[in-house]
């Protein structure tokens, strides 16, 4: 604890650091998901521009800004976001909302094609109201504890139902499952990038800090230039931008898949194991090849303490085509540069989990709600769904998926490397359904403040 | 000719020529001007005769017909006005600088073979049985497991 504070210090002190001004960041953009959590996503439309500013006067004093207290176990956080017909909505001048790179402008529905999300997965097919326009403002609260966050909560919705001419249109719970674990059966949420001077250490000790402006507009990014950022200054400045999905995952397919292609149990887990990269608890494969390690998971100094190239560039430990490589490749043999391709990603769980040993579909909708933050959509997120998770050229196995959250539609393959000859697995079924996504803008405190006093 | 990399009789034209990596045609300064780009294995006008006779030379022929002064790709000085028009690059860089098409046609039939044997329990058994050791300990061999076993 003492160190975090003195670390603290240092980042918002330093000359030499990038200043910055992490209190006027939302909560819900840099923060890690708290361990446990229980939070709420709730999505509102505004039907009129003053009314919608009327209800951002009453959320300011409930978003919160900065990073964690000191004591973990009382985080919690209400986060605001805005699509691009929300930003309309509150009446942002044209000039400005021109001003939003393309993506955002689009949204995610239109991008569909560009990030895999066909057959099932399309957009004619998403949830109401995603994808419709009619999301315009995207509330979440996290906290670690259910009181504290009814308590956030209910601040939060006294303001929103209080205000006529904003309806709420859609809301879904989250929380961790008994076990700690995804749907899948697999504990997440365990990687967080190393950000250059924000005073939160990253996951990986071994990680060189990336620079702010991945994360933040205002700020430098690895080209070395800002981020392109919306204008007025004050609109953009300490934000990001948030890509949210909700997706449902086919778990019985899952264990289906996994039964029908081994012989035992072992076989089965690694097998698993191979296709995620990291064992149930958490334990990479990279560190813990042969089985799974719970204490070494258990430990956050060790369990993300590793880089591929030295020890497993070939992928015999953790295969290059596994969920967690392909999406944050490291120090990989890749195409590109990995670095340019960082996201924090925030996945939150929804529905009942399948019980253990059920491999039956139960018809329950299960899944997560997943936030991937990044200063860049294109370059960060898009890039990453359409060259990393719907690809495999990257990785020298071109047009293989991710085993996981790619969309196979039943033609999908696997390669795991293995010595004399490589497994390939081959007619994988998709075993994640996208329900729904939104393109948001997350403004800086002080942007929130622009907003809510736009005038006429 | 947007869809030209659509179309079948085009594709089945291009692999009939055989030594065509790729081609595209660029109108360009205000519609004025025309670039006719390609890269082939060999040289230019060795193949250009029998490249008349494709889809593809028909193709070209429209193409080109909206140039100033084509002869059409009949026509018997239509390499002397190709040669008079061409433009040699000032820099070609080339990821695979020593493979023909011939040569990329061969080794993805190979990979694909290859792939395929790799996915019989033939091989693997083949792999484990000791009378093979011999075999399986030579670099060549080696060489080729390297390749098998990611």
């Amino acid at each position: 604890m003492e160190a975090q504070a003195i670390m603290n210090t240092v980042a918002s002190g330093s000359a030499a650091g990038m200043g910055v001004e992490i209190d006027d960041v939302q909560s819900g953009a840099l923060r890690p998901r708290p361990v446990p959590y229980e939070g709420k996503f709730v999505f509102l439309r505004v039907d009129d521009r003053h009314a919608g500013r009327a209800l951002l006067r009453r959320l300011l004093p409930v978003t919160a800004g900065g990073l964690p207290g000191v004591d973990r176990s009382k985080d919690a956080w209400v986060a605001l976001a805005f699509t691009y017909q929300g930003l309309s909505a509150l009446g942002v001048p044209q000039e400005s909302l021109d001003s939003f790179p393309r993506a955002f402008r689009e949204g995610m529905a239109a991008r569909a094609e560009l990030i895999g999300d066909v057959g099932e997965s399309a957009p004619a097919h998403w949830e109401e109201p995603f994808g419709t326009g009619d999301v315009h403002i995207a509330l979440s609260a996290l906290s670690s504890d259910a009181a504290q966050l009814d308590r956030e909560l209910e601040r939060a919705r006294v303001a929103y139902e209080d205000t006529p001419g904003v309806q709420v249109i859609w809301q879904q719970e989250v929380h961790q499952l008994p076990t700690g674990r995804t749907t899948f059966g697999f504990r997440d949420g365990i990687s967080h990038p190393n950000i250059e001077g924000v005073g939160l250490p990253g996951s990986n000790p071994q990680e060189a800090p990336i620079k702010a402006g991945e994360f933040i507009l205002g700020y430098p990014d690895e080209t070395g230039n800002l981020p392109p950022m919306p204008s007025p200054d004050v609109l953009g400045r300490n934000g990001t931008y948030a890509a949210v999905r909700k997706i449902h995952t086919n778990v019985a397919a899952w264990r289906q898949y996994l039964r029908a292609n081994t012989s035992s149990a072992e076989e089965e887990a690694l097998l698993a194991a191979k296709m995620v990269g990291r064992w149930p608890s958490g334990a990479p494969l990279t560190l813990t090849p042969e089985h799974d390690d719970p204490e070494l998971a258990a430990d956050p100094h060790r369990n993300n303490d590793f880089l591929y190239r030295e020890n497993d560039d070939r992928g015999f430990r953790c295969p290059a085509g596994a969920h967690i490589r392909r999406t944050n490749p490291r120090d990989s043999t890749i195409i590109g540069d990995a670095r340019m391709h960082r996201l924090i990603r925030r996945g939150t769980t929804y529905g009942p989990p399948l019980p253990e040993g059920v491999l039956e579909d139960d018809g329950a909708d299960r899944g997560l709600v997943g936030v991937f933050l990044g200063a860049h959509l294109e370059r960060q997120f898009e890039f990453i769904k359409a060259e990393w998770v719907n690809d495999g050229n990257f990785i020298g196995y071109p047009g293989e998926k991710d085993p996981v959250a790619g969309h196979h539609g039943g033609t999908g393959s696997v390669t795991i490397p293995e010595k004399p000859v490589r497994r390939r697995l081959r007619n994988l079924p998709s075993f994640v359904v996208t329900r729904g996504g939104e393109y948001c803008f997350v403004p800086g405190l002080r942007a929130l403040r622009w907003l809510a006093e736009l005038e006429d | 000719m947007a869809d030209a990399a659509a179309d079948e009789n085009v594709h089945a034209a291009v692999r009939q020529i055989g030594t065509l990596h790729d081609a595209r045609h660029v109108i360009f300064d205000n519609d004025t001007r025309f670039m006719f780009a390609s890269v082939f294995d060999g040289s230019w006008d060795t193949y250009i005769d029998d490249f008349a006779q494709t889809v593809v030379g028909a193709r070209f022929d429209k193409v080109f017909s909206h140039s100033e002064g084509f002869p059409g790709v009949t026509d018997p000085g239509v390499k002397d006005w190709f040669v008079a028009h061409q433009e040699p690059a000032g820099v070609f860089v080339s990821a695979y600088p020593d493979l023909t098409v011939q040569q990329i046609y061969k080794d993805h039939r190979v990979e694909e073979a290859f792939e395929a044997v790799l996915d019989t329990a033939e091989f693997r058994a083949a792999l484990d049985n000791p009378a093979n050791a011999e075999l399986l300990a030579t670099p060549a061999f080696q060489k080729l497991l390297e390749e098998a076993a990611a």
